[in-house]
């Protein structure tokens, strides 16, 4: 493992984390406890309610604020947001850095140390003079649809502007009491769009000099100290996850500031008590500060990276080899396919020998197929995209089990059905020129967006790899069109789909499997095991219909909620390919070589 | 006599404050000084006639030793060179050398044209035709100084300084003609007479106004600049190319001048405006001019405006920033302000039809917005360090302990005076001014109390809602505010519109922007909006809609075919940028509804620079000049009410990277291209022996048609 990760550097040298001491302490918590209890106190009131007693504190302090209405079109109810912001007297008012503290965090929790600190921060921010760029500070009801909406008025429609964001903290900080223990910083964007790892090692490097322990990836608290293979690999596959599904789930917390070049991460403190608030508050100080100190844009190169720790990284260099491989396997299977290796029946060297060439009618037949399937597909996913925003009532659950699950699933049996059923010949060269388009095409797709999105394209290279292996013969046998089925079923989106989704809402948690796999003795297994069955007996089985459930809706919300084209991006490569190879799976063809000995002896 | 001479030097020092080029003392040799006083018979007199006169010995007589020390301070400071004793006789030798200097200086100035080192040499030999003094009895000094102080809500303060020098001068002096540099300072005069410049007009800003809490800019925006510098000339030539020459020329002198970029100024940022900025003067009605007046201006709004623009700025006042109202100036307070902003004007005005005695004035001023909680707490304590938990003030009335405090609104009392705000007091009027300088404070006597502090007597009246002061002596005042309730001052004057920019920008490639304007009145009112683009934003017209929303919330959007566009835009002057050569420049006239709020929204692309145009220093993007809208006058569309500008936009081109993902996806994809090249060959084409090559190819159907047509024609 040594050798393929680097501790994590400042590549800026503008930014100074950490350089300048900051105030925010002693009676800044006065001020901090204060709010808090006003904070406390309004819990029960209506948003336009609490929005108007903050509008009058932060007005007081001397911001600008401003409120935009939105309208959930959901439940039609009105979730104005409040922003506000300080148009510093010494920058140029171009460009600014964002706070961002959610009345609402995505459990539903009420953010009552995050707005409390906002507000003190908020008043500490106007007692500096050093800041160069303006400060804006938005109070959104939650950190999801509210505050997407609120990043796309201010790129599109707001009044009362301050200058291109460089920099976005999101916070999620609900319990009430004056310590936390460490926190978890959460860097992940939509479609591959990572902050730039110099504002996150910034806001790292910042917490560490607090003495405040990061975890990323979702690391465990007990996890914080170890620096072992496996601890960092399971922080790597849950990173990876972590990317690779960003703007999909439900709560998007910094995701909402992908796609307009904002570098934007979320903080989350986890209660504990190992330090106070005001760290919490001088961690965002000092970060802003830094943020201020920036002359430039930030590097460019510092936007692939993937972190096993806070202070280690995988460069792009070291990670895109493997997702190079991984959709290489693609580009080999459709070359094996080009030399016919594809056709079960067929004597691979003497297909060789034969001819490599294609015959025309049959190579565009199968363009046309490939094209055709990939228009049907994109269309698909296009209008599946925005079925949520015509006024049409759809079952979720029905839309994902009736129209989506199941049709895959049975369709997967195409190869075994046909073999009984459907006996229509056609040509061999057909079959391969189809195999080796779809499969180059899916390599070639890969690739393209291995760059832009390391994590997804990996995750679809090796979910998909089983359709490299499915044959088509000119006389299939039963067992080759079973294993075809086995084939197309483990590489169907469907069934990936039905796994993830239960992942995702059982909150399976790969540090208990790393736990067991790492120190393996009996007990803990069967501990573990014990724990399982406990959970599947408690547990109501509707949890397991419903993750896969929500996991699609958010599949083909995620367009127009962030502009994530997760979706699309599937139905564009693994969907079409998957048909395509489910169709070369289940045809006969003419074996050509016998039937020109057939012809031969008719001569 | 000796009261006359101190005076004498005081005035010395007004014509060296004018004249502003020190250089040339140091070479005139005492015998020279010498012959000039023996020979000069008019000196006398002007030496002898002030001491006549009583009042200004009365004047003198009460400040005697505090002004002549005050005076060779000042001498000293100003002119290095011949700082010496106090003694009489060097004290008439400054005379004599202030007399031949001022003749010099009036010889060089019309020889400036055929080369400044020259006359350098032959300054000191040249004999003064005419000498100079201004009579402070008649009071003919040129120039004059005020301030404005006017507390604003929210604690700010607005400060205002401004200072005018009048004078004469002559469209078209002749070879042998002496010059006056008395009103403009030579450095300046210099460069103004051989470019032919009419009308100069510099703009410095920094900040953000707010206008909402402070109303509308101080003279109606005149005298206020976007962030940035901004330059604007009259320049009179026989055509538009010498005329830009004479710009470029101008630019570059004055960017030595004022420490400020303008040599960055060539075609591509320069305008012609039309409708604004179009010269306050129209000199072309008053006079037969030699050649015609053309229009120019250009913004930098990428400069950042420091001390090294406020000190060059100071040497063009005759008190050079050491007595007068500009004491209080000084580069670390005056940066520190919320809002700052520094104008110097120059406009020629030949009202009697006389070319050759023209009206030549110079406004200089400085705005600023001051935060005075900020300020206070500042000088308490420069690094922001907790408020001790003693002087926390917190609401009682809420959870209120050691540990808890929800924070009081501001107090609303304050006790502050100029020496807290600039640090230090207004050191003495300006002795060297036609009038006594003018301190107004715009303060509600209600809720304020005003306390002077000067060791001198002074003059008080007021004027309209202010409390003015007449500084006529050098000793030191200052000023102290004293209230219990800061939030309740003179009535603030909203300004007529409020109006702003952003940018709505999404990709590398292409943007937008969005003008937003609202007007707050019961009436409609014409308003001219001024926008340059740089060449790399490739604006598209067509993609112009424009939202009026009425105070009822109803929104109508029209595109640039609406038939209603009409109704709300009057006029478009619009010039295309040319790449490299010319920015865009977009001049809208439009009626704003009452109580309407309009939206302008354009798209642009975003060219791609060449490799040497980013510049090489740390950038965080392309600034975009603030917009300016101004209100014009309901019946005459040319008469400019108010006027204000947006900040600038800072806009991400598509920038040239080199580093690593991007030759990973570069390499990666060539690499597949080539491979499908080859793919592609190797279905589709077959290998053939060269021999079959040429039946194969006879066999073509082409070839047979070929074949054919030449069977035809019988070949």
């Amino acid at each position: 493992m040594e050798g393929q990760n680097r501790h994590t550097y400042i590549s800026e040298n503008a930014l100074m984390p950490s350089q300048a001491h900051p105030f925010f302490r002693e009676s800044e918590w006065n001020f901090v406890r204060g709010y808090r209890n006003e904070i406390i106190s309004m819990m029960h009131m209506p948003l336009a309610a609490k929005n108007q007693v903050f509008n009058d504190l932060l007005t007081e302090m001397g911001y600008k604020t401003e409120i935009l209405n939105y309208t959930d079109p959901e439940t039609g109810i009105e979730k104005p947001t409040l922003y506000a912001i300080y148009h510093v007297p010494k920058g140029d008012d171009t460009e600014a850095m964002v706070l961002t503290a959610p009345w609402y965090n995505p459990e539903g929790k009420f953010n009552v140390n995050a707005l409390a600190l906002s507000l003190g921060l908020a008043k500490y921010f106007r007692r500096l003079s050093i800041w160069a760029k303006n400060i804006i500070i938005i109070f959104p009801d939650n950190s999801d649809d509210v505050l997407r909406n609120w990043v796309d008025a201010y790129h599109t429609s707001l009044d009362n502007t301050g200058g291109s964001i460089e920099a976005a903290i999101v916070l999620d900080c609900p319990s009430s009491k004056d310590y936390l223990g460490h926190i978890e910083i959460e860097y992940a964007g939509v479609n591959g769009q990572l902050p730039n790892l110099d504002l996150v090692n910034t806001a790292i490097m910042v917490a560490e000099n607090e003495a405040v322990k990061v975890s990323v990836n979702g690391c465990p608290f007990g996890q914080l100290w170890t620096n072992d293979y496996y601890s960092r690999l399971c922080s790597l596959v849950n990173g990876i996850f972590e990317i690779a599904g960003a703007g999909i789930s439900e709560s998007l917390n910094a995701q909402c500031f992908s796609g307009w070049n904002i570098q934007a991460i979320t903080i989350r403190a986890i209660d504990g008590d190992r330090n106070d608030i005001t760290n919490l508050g001088r961690i965002i100080e000092s970060t802003f500060r830094s943020v201020n100190n920036l002359l430039e844009k930030f590097h460019q190169s510092f936007f692939f990276y993937l972190l096993l720790d806070p202070k280690i990284f995988v460069s792009v260099g070291m990670y895109l080899p493997a997702g190079g491989l991984a959709a290489a396997a693609f580009v080999v299977a459709s070359v094996n396919a080009w030399v016919g290796g594809n056709d079960a029946s067929a004597d691979v060297i003497s297909r060789i020998q034969h001819s490599l060439l294609i015959k025309s009618i049959p190579l565009v037949a199968a363009c046309l197929t490939a094209i055709a399937s990939i228009g049907v597909c994109v269309f698909f996913a296009l209008y599946t995209s925005g079925i949520f925003d015509q006024s049409m009532e759809f079952d979720p659950f029905d839309l994902t089990y009736k129209w989506f699950v199941l049709p895959l699933f049975i369709s997967s049996l195409t190869p075994v059905v046909s073999y009984f059923l459907l006996k229509v010949k056609i040509s061999a060269d057909y079959t391969r020129a189809l195999s080796l388009i779809v499969l180059f095409f899916m390599g070639y797709a890969l690739v393209g967006l291995m760059v832009l999105n390391f994590p997804l394209s990996f995750v679809i290279a090796i979910c998909a790899s089983p359709l490299c292996f499915v044959r088509y013969a000119s006389k299939p046998s039963l067992k080759r069109r079973l294993i075809n089925s086995v084939f197309l079923f483990i590489s169907c989106p469907a069934l990936w789909l039905i796994v993830f989704g239960i992942i995702h809402k059982t909150e399976f948690d790969l540090d208990r499997l790393r736990n067991i796999v790492q120190y393996f003795e009996f007990s803990l297994l069967q501990k573990e095991v014990q724990n399982l069955l406990d959970y599947l007996e408690d547990v109501d089985p509707q949890v397991f219909l419903d993750g896969p459930v929500e996991l699609f809706i958010g599949l083909l919300k995620g367009y127009n909620r962030v502009q994530c084209w997760t979706w699309i991006f599937v139905c564009f490569s693994w969907l079409p390919v998957w048909i395509s190879m489910n169709l070369i799976g289940s045809i006969y063809v003419y074996d050509e070589i016998s039937d020109k000995e057939v012809e031969k002896k008719n001569q | 006599m000796k009261l006359g001479i101190v005076e004498l030097v005081l005035l010395l020092l007004a014509q060296r404050g004018f004249g502003g080029d020190q250089s040339e003392v140091g070479l005139t040799t005492p015998a020279e000084v010498e012959f000039d006083v023996t020979k000069g018979s008019t000196e006398v007199d002007v030496v002898e006639s002030p001491t006549k006169d009583s009042v200004s010995e009365r004047l003198f007589v009460e400040d005697d030793v505090k002004s002549e020390e005050a005076a060779d301070d000042d001498v000293a400071n100003a002119v290095p060179e011949t700082a010496v004793g106090k003694s009489s006789e060097e004290n008439q030798l400054r005379i004599v050398l202030g007399s031949g200097d001022e003749g010099a200086e009036a010889v060089e100035g019309e020889r400036e044209r055929q080369g400044a080192e020259e006359v350098e040499e032959t300054t000191a030999t040249l004999e003064p035709k005419e000498i100079r003094f201004f009579d402070r009895n008649n009071k003919n000094f040129p120039n004059t100084e005020y301030l404005e102080v006017k507390p604003l809500h929210g604690n700010n303060l607005l400060v205002s300084f401004n200072f005018e020098a009048n004078g004469t001068t002559e469209l078209y002096p002749q070879a042998d003609e002496v010059l006056y540099y008395d009103v403009i300072p030579k450095s300046l005069g210099a460069v103004l007479k051989s470019t032919n410049t009419r009308e100069l007009h510099l703009r410095f800003g920094h900040g953000w106004y707010d206008s909402e809490v402070n109303g509308k800019l101080v003279h109606n925006g005149f005298s206020s600049g976007g962030t940035g510098v901004e330059l604007w000339a009259t320049i009179e030539a026989d055509t538009k190319e010498k005329a830009f020459e004479e710009w470029i020329r101008l630019a570059n002198s004055l960017s030595g001048m004022f420490c400020a970029s303008f040599n960055f100024i060539d075609s591509s940022v320069t305008t012609y405006p039309e409708k604004l900025f179009g010269g306050d003067i129209d000199l072309e009605s008053q006079v037969d001019l030699i050649g015609k007046l053309y229009h120019f201006r250009s913004a930098l709004p990428r400069e950042p405006i420091c001390t090294e623009n406020l000190t060059p700025f100071l040497k063009l006042l005759p008190t050079k920033g050491k007595q007068g109202i500009s004491t209080l100036l000084s580069g670390n307070k005056m940066f520190n302000a919320e809002w700052t902003s520094m104008s110097i004007d120059v406009v020629t005005d030949c009202e009697g039809g006389d070319a050759k005695h023209c009206k030549q004035t110079m406004e200089q001023s400085i705005n600023m917005i001051l935060n005075v909680p900020k300020i206070l707490e500042k000088n308490q304590m420069p690094i922001p360090k907790p408020t001790p938990g003693t002087e926390l003030r917190c609401d009682e009335s809420r959870i209120f302990d050691l540990y808890h405090c929800f924070p009081l609104p501001l107090s609303k009392e304050y006790h502050y005076s100029l020496i807290d705000l600039f640090g230090k007091a207004i050191e003495g009027g300006s002795l060297v001014a036609s009038e006594p300088t003018k301190v107004c404070l715009d303060v509600n006597l209600a809720n304020w109390e005003l306390e002077m502090l000067s060791l001198s007597p002074i003059t008080e009246f007021f004027d309209g809602s202010n409390i003015c002061f007449e500084l006529d002596t050098s000793a030191e005042y200052n000023f102290r505010f004293n209230t219990n309730n800061a939030s309740d001052v003179n009535p603030v004057e909203p300004p007529p519109f409020y109006a702003s920019r952003s940018l709505s920008g999404y990709s590398q490639d292409a943007g937008g922007f969005r003008l937003d304007l609202y007007n707050p009145n019961d009436e409609s009112q014409k308003i001219i909006i001024f926008e340059t683009l740089p060449w790399f934003v490739r604006l598209y017209m067509h993609s112009m809609t424009i939202s009026v929303g009425d105070e009822y919330g109803n929104t109508k959007i029209m595109s640039v075919h609406d038939k209603d566009l009409p109704d709300y835009v009057k006029q478009i002057i619009y010039n295309p940028a040319v790449d490299r050569v010319a920015p865009t420049h977009l001049e809208l006239l439009i009626e704003a509804p009452p109580k309407s709020k309009l939206k302008f929204s354009f798209k642009f692309d975003k060219a791609m620079l060449l490799y040497a145009e980013y510049p090489p220093d740390a950038n965080h993007g392309f600034e975009l000049e603030p917009t300016i809208f101004a209100l014009a006058d309901k019946d005459n569309n040319n008469e400019i009410k108010y006027i204000m500008r947006t900040t600038t936009s800072l806009l991400t081109l598509p920038t040239p990277d080199f580093s690593m993902p991007y030759n990973v996806i570069i390499l990666t994809l060539t690499v597949l291209a080539l491979a499908f090249g080859s793919f592609f060959n190797l279905i589709v084409k077959k290998t053939v022996k060269e021999e079959d090559a040429e039946i194969l190819q006879r066999e073509r159907p082409l070839e047979k048609i070929k074949k054919n047509i030449r069977g035809l024609f019988g070949r």
